[in-house]
């Protein structure tokens, strides 16, 4: 046996995998907290007034872990490449559901105002970049998943090293390769 | 663009990203030669990284949620907060939003106040709210509109309130004047809701029109205790929020000190009550002036002008309530309704007074029947305590068709309840929290506690109050009934000192709050170098030292440590006690709260050891409590205890599925059993080609087992192993290895402890069966790629050469398995093309087209060993396709159903399965589930520790 045990969340998903339901609430509220944190941050800092639909994406992020629960979570590192890939999916569902409400009719018209809040760290078009990166994926595979792993699962150079079996210098240069990269191809006139 | 061509842009680009700007233009113009378009390339990458500025750092949550909070400006309407289905905009204003909502536990209309996110914002105002609504909450009479539920969901804080129907005071005004009889009664109403606030030491302080409801059925309601303050409490300096210059009321019904800013008390709301009898008589305002600040300059120095509509009785009750002097004014909205009241007639009068008087007969009686009941408990447990000491052992089973919920139970102080969480089989969301208490033997559910999670419960040390996590959030709730409070995020929350701290885990560390609410604080600072985690935290008898469990993954200990909540964060690794990978908690003796024991988890066992709390040191040796509460080999889970103050000490098996290997006849019947007892966690049955062994993944490791009856090896260790093949020639298994990286790796079938060849290129592979040739592997591959998802590949064996893809879409292939037909033909394979998954077909080596075999959804696709049949699972049922040998293309007859299959032997819900020569199916069998298990509870344990 291991001589030491794994993280917190990888025992909350062993403990879950072994029928330990209440594990996988706790590591629901796990990312709950995350993303409360992550919204309030966004909120203060930017736009008052306006609601986040966390739950939402939660609800989601929940119903797919337990669609995915013959995937078997090894360790950590695995965990967080799974998590991220689940993040990005969902994150894309969401993306793509707000796209065909506005082709669907139900759109509001965006004010001059709401444009320039968007506008000054160019808050990525997820779709578009979700495209992208599959392109990139032709061209470096890894490179690709780094972006996965930083953007959509958060995880650090040190843990991107551990998932992918590379130094963590190398990441850092993936990483800033991949986004000169990306952000060409989505401010790319065409 | 090629990836070869990229991998040269790559370095390039990394070269020259090292370089200072100026120089990288030389540098890559001596680098790329006359290769322009790389030059040019390398150039436009470095420009855009120059000017990606932030791009991409914020994560994409962050972004998604930009996208989202862009378009859900405004109205909450259609949306549902907890279990409030919000209906429509009642109103809206500068404290925030009342919408018509449904409450859909409880199948009431209710109202609902959203409070604007910029107050929210603020953990200050944030707090401020939430123990105002609890002051509220906790006040129920009639004429005061009721608070029923406090919540903080999606970033929205709310108050749940009364739905009312009918008008403000000041629409009603707005129609034309009240009779005098009218506003006298209104009055009386409006000081019977003052009265019943001020005696729960809430003031109200913005007491006007608005804030007075009368219902459809003329009843009279005093609305908004939420801007209600508590009054300074003692000790603590005049009045801090005044002071920080936060103005409360609203001009023209203010009280001289408020409007002075000094410290208000219950006179206040009388002053400004007056206000309101006022215009109701007068029909305007007491106190009118052009702007707010010589309304405020009026109500500090001039008099109202007369009232003529009203008798002297009236007019004298008013003019006492707008004294300028407190002191000077009624002294109690009591005496004020009473006041009013002897101004109606008289037969209103003693209605009133009878009503009030057999409310106040009734308390008594209800009083001294709770003195009798309570001294009747108390002498059951006295005549416990006088028997003998022995130790009494029981279990307590879950409320019928449900379950506990994990280690999600603990005992009571006082050692004769339990709190305990149901779960409802596999449905999320169905976690309840109940208290059994063993004297009756019943359990009741505190419905009110919502929705349960996390892992433990902590009883308050009066016994009164639970703490637990639902949502997402720490939150209390008293045994008596009533709303939960929540106090903070959290997804963990184990004890509660007698000082009211209460620590909770977040974030990984433990984090301590007050149970009256206010900011928490983290108590300790896990190693980010060591992965550590802090969990388990139990006070000591001081409520200053507490146990706590730290568990590292990298390179630290793993242990139970002594805390304090006066040390620094950082500071409290430094108190090792036990080396354990669970959790521990104090016991004190029932003579000495000093001296107890230990009690902790450790490899599946629960033991007890001698420790002096005074001195926070063990004194003695371990003595074992319980064997098999959790799983000696495995860490993770070391089973669940709770221990009370008072000698009782409850314990749950940690729930696990067993099982035995089985052979199932071509007719489903099962028979002997293949090995004497059942092994945990047993999963991936896969027969050697000779038909003589087999292995299978027991607990993230590869075990070989003969079916001659010689010992079983286990060929790897150290977990994270799985999927286990046999090489065709049956001397070698082929695996998919989890650590430190993925990749299949073979060992020899028959050696312990071998080291393992690699197989595949790093990736996370399952091997699934082999070309007739035995020059190909065919394994599946996780892409971690939504646009490849998982592909069944070829590798090739014993010779280099790349893997190819055999089949490859953005669908996922062979996730929940493949195999080829024993002829070589055809490859049967799982796909979700279609959004289940289901079985497929195609040539192989290929090309070819995939034939959809299975009607209704299939995994684990496997061929009897003639090829005649394939087989294939449908949830629980065992399939069979009738293949046509003889024919060229695939010719099968649908699917017939075989026979139900036993649940699996392992926790991994689907079922894995192998099919022998002779045409037997070998599968795992559950002997045991473990969820139903009971939680045993032994009162007087330490008494057999004695013998």
């Amino acid at each position: 046996m291991a001589e030491t045990p794994p993280g917190e969340v990888t025992q909350l998903l062993q403990a879950w995998s072994g029928g330990d339901g209440a594990a996988l609430e706790q590591l629901t509220a796990l990312v709950h907290d995350e993303l409360r944190r992550l919204a309030a941050r966004y909120m203060r800092r930017e736009r008052p007034g306006h609601t986040l639909q966390t739950s939402a994406l939660i609800n989601e992020a929940y119903l797919r872990l337990v669609d995915a629960r013959h995937v078997q979570w090894q360790n950590r590192a695995h965990f967080f490449a799974v998590s991220a890939q689940v993040m990005r999916r969902i994150l894309i569902d969401v993306a793509r559901s707000r796209q065909n409400l506005k082709r669907g009719g139900g759109a509001r018209p965006i004010s001059l105002d709401e444009a320039l809040a968007a506008s000054p760290e160019r808050s990525a078009d997820l779709l578009a970049l979700d495209e992208a990166l599959e392109r990139l994926a032709v061209l470096s595979p890894r490179q690709s998943q780094v972006v996965e792993l930083r953007y959509f699962g958060g995880l650090t150079e040190d843990e991107m090293a551990e998932v992918l079996h590379v130094s963590p210098r190398t990441v850092r240069h993936d990483w800033g390769l991949a986004r000169a990269w990306l952000y060409r191809e989505l401010t790319r006139e065409t | 663009m090629t990836p070869e061509r990229w991998e040269r842009v790559g370095s390039l680009y990394a070269a020259a990203s090292e370089l200072p700007t100026e120089r990288r233009a030389d540098f890559l113009r001596d680098a790329c030669g006359d290769d322009h378009a790389l030059r040019d390339e390398v150039a436009s990458l470095l420009a855009s990284g120059e000017a990606a500025g932030a791009f991409l750092n914020s994560g994409a949550i962050a972004d998604a949620a930009k996208i989202v909070a862009h378009e859900s400006v405004g109205s909450l309407v259609g949306r549902t907060l907890d279990h409030y289905e919000v209906v429509s905009l009642v109103g809206s204003g500068g404290m925030g939003e009342v919408y018509r909502a449904h409450d859909s536990r409880l199948g009431r209309d209710v109202a609902i106040k959203v409070l604007p996110e910029l107050v929210t914002q603020s953990d200050d105002a944030r707090r401020r709210f939430v123990r105002e609504a609890q002051a509220v909450a906790a006040l129920s009479h009639p004429n005061v509109r009721s608070l029923y539920d406090v919540g903080e969901t999606d970033g929205h804080v709310y108050a749940v309130m009364e739905l009312l129907e009918g008008e403000t005071l000041r629409a009603r005004l707005a129609r034309g004047p009240l009779p005098v009889q009218k506003a006298i009664e209104t009055g009386a109403a409006i000081a019977d809701g003052l009265a019943a606030a001020h005696a729960r030491g809430i003031v109200h302080r913005d007491i006007k029109p608005e804030n007075i409801f009368i219902g459809s059925s003329g009843h009279v309601k005093v609305l908004d205790f939420g801007l209600a303050k508590m009054p300074d409490a003692p000790g603590v300096g005049a009045n801090a929020e005044t002071a920080t210059g936060i103005v409360i009321g609203t001009a023209g019904y203010m009280s001289p000190e408020q409007v002075a800013g000094m410290a208000v008390d219950a006179r206040s709301d009388i002053f400004s009550f007056g206000c309101v009898l006022y215009e109701m008589l007068a029909r305007r305002r007491a106190f009118e002036r052009r702007t707010s600040a010589e309304t405020m300059t009026a109500v500090l120095n001039d008099e109202p002008p007369p009232l003529e509509a009203a008798g002297a009785g009236v007019r004298r009750i008013v003019s006492h309530c707008l004294e300028k002097q407190p002191e000077a004014r009624f002294q109690s909205a009591q005496d004020l309704a009473f006041h009013l009241r002897s101004q109606l007639n008289l037969v209103d009068t003693e209605k009133h007074a009878d009503a009030r008087t057999d409310r106040r007969r009734l308390w008594p009686a209800l009083a001294a029947l709770f003195t009798i009941a309570t001294v009747v408990l108390s002498l059951v447990h006295f005549r416990q305590a006088a028997s003998p000491v022995r130790p009494v052992r029981f279990d307590v089973q879950p409320p019928e068709h449900l379950t506990f919920s994990g280690g999600a139970f603990a005992l009571s102080p006082d050692g004769a309840r339990l709190a305990f969480v149901t779960a409802s089989g596999e449905t999320p969301g169905h976690r309840r929290l109940w208290i059994h208490a063993f004297d009756t033997g019943e359990a009741q559910q505190l419905s009110a506690a919502g929705d349960v999670g996390g892992n433990a419960l902590a009883w308050s040390p009066d016994g009164r109050k639970l703490a637990f996590v639902a949502e997402g959030s720490l939150r209390t709730i008293a045994l008596s009934g009533g709303s939960p409070t929540t106090l903070a995020p959290a997804v963990g929350v184990s004890t509660w000192s007698a000082d009211d701290v209460i620590m909770f885990l977040r974030d990984l560390r433990l984090m301590k709050v007050s149970a009256a609410g206010g900011s928490a604080t983290p108590l300790t600072t896990p190693d980010p170098a060591h992965r550590e985690v802090h969990y388990a935290p139990q006070f000591l008898p001081d409520g200053r030292h507490f146990l706590f469990s730290r568990s590292s993954v990298a390179g630290g200990t793993s242990g139970v440590l002594v805390g304090s909540i006066d040390a620094r964060p950082e500071q409290q690794n430094s108190r090792p006690l036990l080396a354990t990978h669970g959790r521990a908690a104090y016991a004190p003796s029932r003579d000495d709260a000093q001296v107890g024991h230990l009690v902790f988890n450790r490899e599946g066992t629960l033991w007890a050891q001698p420790f002096d709390a005074g001195r926070l040191e063990l004194t003695g040796d371990p003595i074992l409590i319980a064997e098999h509460v959790g799983e000696p080999e495995n860490p993770q889970r070391p089973g669940f205890f709770s221990v009370s103050r008072a000698g009782a000490l409850a314990y749950r098996r940690q729930p696990t599925v067993s099982g035995i290997p089985v052979w199932l006849e071509a007719n489903g019947r099962t028979t002997t059993p293949l090995l004497d007892s059942p092994v945990t966690g047993s999963e991936q049955i896969r027969l050697s080609p000779d038909g003589h062994r087999y292995a299978m993944t027991i607990a993230g490791d590869i075990w070989v087992y003969d079916l001659g009856g010689r010992p079983p090896i286990r060929l790897t260790s150290g977990g994270g192993n799985d999927m286990p093949l046999w090489t065709p020639d049956g001397k070698r298994i082929v695996y998919a290895r989890g650590i430190p990286s993925y990749r299949l790796v073979s060992v020899p079938a028959d050696v312990a402890g071998a080291t393992p060849e690699p197989v595949s290129p790093d990736g996370h592979f399952h091997p699934h069966g082999w070309s007739r040739d035995g020059r190909e592997l065919i394994a599946v591959l996780n892409t971690y790629s939504s646009a490849t998802g998982w592909d069944i590949l070829g590798i090739p064996v014993g010779e280099k050469g790349e893997p190819r893809i055999i089949v490859g879409t953005a669908s996922d292939e062979g996730q929940a398995g493949a195999a080829l037909s024993p002829d070589g033909r055809w490859l049967a394979y799982t796909s979700n093309v279609t959004g289940a998954s289901e079985i497929w077909v195609q040539p192989y080596p290929g090309p070819g087209s995939p034939i959809l075999v299975s009607p209704h959804g299939g995994m684990d696709p496997h061929w009897a060993p003639n090829g005649r049949n394939l087989y294939y699972l449908e949830n629980r049922k065992l399939m069979a396709v009738a293949v046509d040998v003889g024919k060229p293309a695939f010719t099968f007859t649908p699917a017939a159903f075989l026979f139900d299959i036993p649940a699996p032997a392992a926790s991994f819900p689907v079922q894995s399965y192998d099919v022998a020569k002779d045409g037997r199916f070998i599968m795992g069998k559950a002997v045991s589930t473990g969820a139903s298990s009971p939680i045993t509870v032994i009162l007087n344990w330490a008494a057999a520790l004695t013998k």
